[in-house]
């Protein structure tokens, strides 16, 4: 399996200038030493540094962190300041282990959870969009549907001069789309026309499709949902999490585009009591674009109140809000 | 005719330009999730199902030639 970082170059097709090719390379050659010696520690020691470089970065951070503060008191205002301060130095030292976890994909074995009818949907291979967030470990949930299917997909935004050295995805089976690149997009409708599994974070802003979080009215980017409509897959939602051993979780659900089953049920009990009408078949109410994201956003929050210190709260998530 | 009139429409509202210029790139006068959501609005409009994988195809690139694909498969 490769990595589709095509047009690595971005956009804007420049040749980089020698002293950005240096630039670049010294980059790379930091990333790789600090890897390999990252590598010589125990998973436990591993994780416990860079859970305390990640707290180290935020405390000089002072943007990042006072819009985090902000975000965990809009969202959770039962909290204390020193509550949420706790709170967002746990949260930023876990993601700051999350992402250098995206360096040794290899050697991470997520445990995965997920029902009958989701399973069969993983294992079926004909591709579903997975909604996803930015929790725990961002890249387990492609990593774990690598594990059922051959075409695993995701976008991301890796920067060049990493691009260049590193392949993360491919040893673990994953195909991975630039962001940047200008045909991300249509490299995105190709793969889901191949019956990729394609895992899109959605839990950012974006000024596409209006959402209540945590009870504010904000945007979220509701690509995932239009591409499973568009391309009649099913949509699903997936998140992973640490364990207080670092193992992670995964947890894959199914979400309905449509109310036929809610209605199908309802429409079953009908027939049963009035014993009548054989072949009617029940109305199929496709759920509109907003609805469908109400319904993530519903779980997202469930879920981030559930690992409060495991979502990145540094984003500015409510934008213009 | 009412295809076009509802492809340009759409292109007309999201860019908030009324003077579209049929061989401009489609994708590069509105964005994917615009063009998502065309694809969706066309296919409900006029009962209509778009293979997606051919919408970005070389031969497809200009609004001009997306509204004949799109009107070709109403026709069909």
């Amino acid at each position: 399996m490769k990595v589709k970082l095509s047009n690595k170059s971005t956009a804007k097709a420049i040749t980089p200038s020698p002293r950005a090719l240096i630039k670049h390379k010294t980059m790379s050659l930091g990333i790789r030493f600090l890897l390999s010696t990252l590598m010589k520690l125990t998973k436990k020691r591993r994780k416990k540094l860079i859970n305390n470089i990640g707290k180290i970065i935020l405390r000089f951070a002072t943007k990042t962190r006072k819009r985090a503060i902000n975000n965990i008191v809009r969202a959770m205002p039962e909290l204390s300041i020193k509550e949420a301060t706790d709170l967002a130095f746990d949260a930023y030292g876990n993601c700051a282990y999350g992402v250098a976890e995206s360096f040794w994909l290899s050697q991470v074995e997520p445990d995965i959870f997920c029902d009958e009818e989701t399973l069969q949907i993983l294992q079926s291979g004909t591709g579903a969009c997975i909604a996803t967030m930015h929790l725990g470990c961002y890249e387990a949930v492609p990593l774990a549907v690598a594990k059922f299917a051959n075409n695993s997909v995701t976008l991301t935004n890796i920067p060049d001069f990493l691009t260049d050295e590193m392949d993360f995805y491919s040893a673990v089976n994953i195909t991975a789309i630039n962001k940047k690149s200008a045909h991300a997009f249509s490299q995105l409708l190709i793969q889901a026309g191949n019956n990729g599994y394609i895992s899109l974070h959605c839990d950012l802003y974006a000024n596409q499709t209006e959402v209540t979080f945590f009870g504010q009215k904000t945007k979220a980017p509701s690509g995932v949902v239009l591409l499973a409509k568009m391309t009649k897959k099913p949509l699903l939602l997936a998140y992973a999490v640490y364990q207080d051993d670092g193992q992670v979780q995964v947890f894959f659900e199914t979400l309905q585009l449509n109310q036929e089953i809610a209605i199908q049920n309802q429409f079953n009990n009908e027939l049963q009591s009035k014993q009548s009408i054989s072949q009617k078949t029940a109305p199929e109410i496709e759920q509109n674009v907003e609805q469908v994201m109400a319904q993530i956003y519903q779980r997202f929050e469930q879920i981030i109140r559930q690992y409060p210190s495991q979502w990145y709260w540094s984003y500015n998530r409510w934008k213009n809000y | 005719m009412l295809i076009q009139q509802s492809i340009i429409q759409f292109i007309e509202e999201k860019t908030h330009c009324p003077l579209i210029d049929l061989t401009d790139n489609l994708l590069g006068t509105i964005k994917s999730f615009d063009f998502m959501m065309l694809m969706l609005e066309l296919e409900q409009k006029f009962k209509l199902t778009l293979p997606f994988e051919q919408a970005l195809t070389a031969n497809l690139r200009q609004i001009d030639e997306f509204i004949f694909w799109v009107e070709q498969h109403h026709e069909s």
